[in-house]
């Protein structure tokens, strides 16, 4: 038996910006076993939303993640409007849609540029990201900020895109899809890329659901699952099919990523031509009722879940979070041993880890 | 062997980056900068300070101050979307970073901008 | 007496060649990629910055090691500009990557040790090719020695181009450039951090990328042996070669450490062995004829 030495993967590691550690037991470079460590990142949001009253809550969950921030908001608002219950206005529905799938859109580019980065494919890295830079500045002309869009309000959402900006915004993403669509191609059809991931890291179909997985890290396993299928928001109007592969590799995962990230792009203009006139927020009444709700929103990792109970009072007696990684993370115990020590990072970034956002 | 297509066109392409102290970027109208107060139109009412998520806002009524914590803001424009008066504008142009804390005090009545160093914030109770 | 102006002239200026052409990659490679890049001279700002700080090390017999790799790489980037023994050349230039891959092992961090470990399976790959070379030097001008190779009218690359192939993809490995930055990374982000160099800081960081510079121009200076009759286009093709790797590294992803030896072995020294073959039946007929 080769000698066995316990390299630590992270909490700081250039490949994985996020404070995870994984302790790989190596036998020369093959790992063995791997043991993860969660908890460098805890910041206690949850037991501040408690103290907050409600509506300053959004700005707090926007900041459990950076790269989904919109959604979080979002889901933060959809679960509390749960509480009454409130009905949200149809635009409302679909400006908040519109801006989950431009997240998404930038979330899958910042991923599939992180992903090739993990390979050492730095000029493709590059390409993704200069793409990126185009939706970030979308977002931050209809929405105020690159990053922290700051949009949902309880009840709707609080900025509204008008002609001008819709039809920049059309512009721009079919500029984009296009770009997306050539470097996908690319990306997909390149010989290294095929070697570094094709049955790498494999996750069958009986695994990814007796583990739990959810997001494209599921669906890339076969599972056709999505939580953007319950048809919350604009989603029941708008044509959407989940895209899977089947392969559980890396290399589907990919595959999925790249697909989901030109879906997003043409929900987004479809939701662009169907969006109606009308209010964008709706007035909530009072303080949320004693009363508990639970919501599931695809986020770009998978599903994101938020519980809320309320006590009548203008705070939330209890908030709930459960992020995509979070269910995510078992299934490294599957995948890593019996990969190589040069493929811990893409597999490791295959599952889009988002450790803030797991951690809170 | 298609990347290399891309990397040709780059080359030549020129960069699609700015050198960005040199050649800054013009932000959009819509883009949340900072905050600051017109001192005319506030009046002191605390809708502001009471709704900020961040408590970034004070306001000392014996003094007729409005006191902003700058390193605290997160710029969510809720205090501009809840003044009654239209006295609280959101500036574009981002602020430069700074190294010490401090407090931007708007002195109500035609008082200018005055910038205070404070060694600490004061930390309240949430 | 003149030997010694020439050696010492070549220690003090190849660095400057070597820094130079570091900062011309790093500025090429960013316009491949879409961007502005550093300054020409920031691998000198680098250098002096990192000669400032702390002298920091993991263990003392690393230090040992690296000053090694420095002492040994300018050692064997005087027998080129000597123009002595080529095999000697090839030898020494082997023991500077012993000392490297040593230095990595003389510390207890394992991304050291892993590093340390694949910069030995590099060696193993691209040592066989720069012996092949060595020995086709010698079937065609019948002497080791580098100065034959410039009094020599006919060029190697007339005979010896598989060699030379072989000799470009052993370069994207000496270069430390993708598909093959696997030791250490210089640019991309690395599963293994900095690999080898991990355990270094400060001084003896700088000590490394000054050997690293010396590396360049070495084994550029090899690739120009192939055209040495005259030198200028020799430079030519070696700088050709050296833009050539920075697009190699641009359009491809890192690839294992397994599938390099598998493909240097397979391509490289078969080309190699293919050559030499080629070469001795060749010479064996016209010796009969």
């Amino acid at each position: 038996m080769a000698p066995r030495t316990i390299t630590p993967f992270g909490p700081q590691h250039p490949v994985l910006p996020e404070p995870i550690q994984l302790k790989l037991t190596l036998e020369d470079e093959k790992v063995v076993d791997v043991l993860p460590a969660i908890g460098y990142g805890h910041r206690g949001i949850e037991k501040a939303c408690e103290l907050n009253e409600y509506p300053k809550n959004i700005y707090l969950c926007e900041r459990i993640c950076g790269i989904c921030s919109a959604i979080h908001g979002m889901t933060y608002c959809d679960v509390v409007e749960k509480l009454w219950p409130l009905e949200i206005p149809p635009r409302a529905k679909y400006l908040r849609t519109i801006w989950a799938e431009m997240s998404r859109t930038h979330s899958h580019l910042l991923w599939l540029g992180l992903a090739v980065d993990a390979l050492g494919f730095e000029s493709m890295f590059m390409q993704y990201w200069r793409i990126r830079e185009k939706v970030l500045d979308i977002l931050e002309m209809t929405a105020g900020h690159r990053v922290t869009q700051s949009v949902a309000v309880v009840g709707g959402v609080r900025r509204d895109i008008d002609d001008d900006q819709k039809k920049h915004c059309i512009e721009v993403l079919k500029d984009v899809r296009k770009e997306a669509e050539a470097l996908n191609n690319v990306l997909v059809n390149d010989y290294t890329v095929k070697a570094r991931t094709v049955g790498k890291g494999v996750l069958s179909y009986d695994q990814a659901i007796a583990l739990g997985c959810c997001g494209p890290h599921l669906r890339a396993s076969g599972v056709k699952e999505d939580c953007r299928q319950l048809g919350y928001w604009a989603y029941g109007d708008l044509s959407f099919e989940p895209i899977t592969a089947p392969g559980g590799d890396t290399y589907s995962r990919v595959a999925v990523r790249c697909g989901e990230l030109l879906q997003a792009i043409d929900l987004q203009l479809e939701a662009f031509a169907k969006m109606p006139e009308g209010d964008i927020a709706a007035k909530p009444k009072g303080s949320p009722p004693a009363n508990e709700a639970a919501t599931r929103i695809e986020q770009p990792r998978g599903e994101l879940f938020y519980y809320a109970k309320g006590n009548g009072t203008r705070n939330l007696e209890r908030l709930r979070v459960r992020t995509p990684t979070y269910a995510n993370i078992p299934s490294l115990l599957v995948m890593l041993p019996g990969c190589e020590m040069a493929d811990v990072a893409i597999i490791v970034l295959s599952i889009d880890p988002c450790i803030s956002c797991t951690e809170r | 062997m298609s990347m290399l297509s891309t990397v040709v066109s780059n080359l030549f392409g020129g960069p699609a980056t700015l050198m960005y102290p040199v050649k800054p970027r013009e932000p959009h109208a819509r883009t949340r900068g900072q905050i600051a107060l017109n001192e005319s139109l506030c009046d002191g009412c605390g809708n502001c300070a009471r709704r900020c998520p961040a408590v970034a806002i004070e306001i000392v009524k014996e003094k007729k101050q409005w006191i902003l914590y700058p390193d605290r803001c997160i710029i969510c424009e809720v205090c501009a979307d809840a003044c009654n008066r239209n006295a609280i504008e959101v500036l574009p142009k981002w602020r430069t970073p700074f190294y010490k804390r401090e407090q931007i005090v708007f002195q109500s009545k035609g008082g200018k901008e005055v910038k205070e160093k404070a060694g600490e914030c004061p930390v309240e109770e949430v | 007496m003149n030997a010694w102006i020439i050696a010492i002239v070549t220690v003090i200026v190849a660095p400057f060649i070597g820094g130079f052409l570091a900062g011309i990659d790093r500025r090429i490679t960013a316009r491949l990629q879409g961007r502005f890049g550093p300054p020409i001279l920031q691998p000198f700002y680098d250098f002096f910055k990192l000669l400032g700080k702390s002298k920091i090390a993991a263990s003392r017999l690393q230090l040992m090691w690296i000053y090694a790799y420095l002492v040994l790489m300018i050692t064997a980037l005087l027998f080129l500009v000597l123009r002595l023994d080529i095999l000697l050349m090839m030898f020494i230039l082997g023991f500077a990557g012993v000392c490297f891959a040593l230095g990595g092992f003389s510390s207890r961090s394992p991304y050291s040790h892993l590093g340390a470990n694949r910069e030995l399976m590099q060696m193993l790959a691209y040592e066989p090719v720069l012996l092949f070379l060595a020995l086709g030097v010698y079937a065609q001008n019948g002497s080791f020695l580098i100065s034959q190779i410039y009094a020599s009218p006919t060029p190697l690359i007339s005979r010896l181009w598989p060699i030379f192939i072989a000799l470009l993809v052993i370069l994207t490995i000496k270069l430390r450039k993708s598909p093959f930055d696997l030791s250490t990374s210089h640019h991309a982000h690395q599963e293994l951090v900095k690999g080898i160099m991990t355990e270094y800081s400060g001084p003896y960081y700088a000590l490394i990328e000054l050997t690293e510079w010396y590396e360049i121009v070495l084994v550029l200076g090899i690739v120009s042996l192939f055209v040495a009759n005259p030198l200028w286009v020799g430079i030519i093709i070696a700088l050709a070669a050296y833009v050539l790797e920075l697009f190699v590294d641009n359009i491809t992803a890192r690839m294992t450490v397994g599938w390099m030896v598998r493909f240097v072995w397979s391509v490289g020294v078969t080309l190699c062995i293919l050559n030499l073959i080629w070469f001795w039946v060749f010479a064996a007929f016209k010796g009969v004829s």
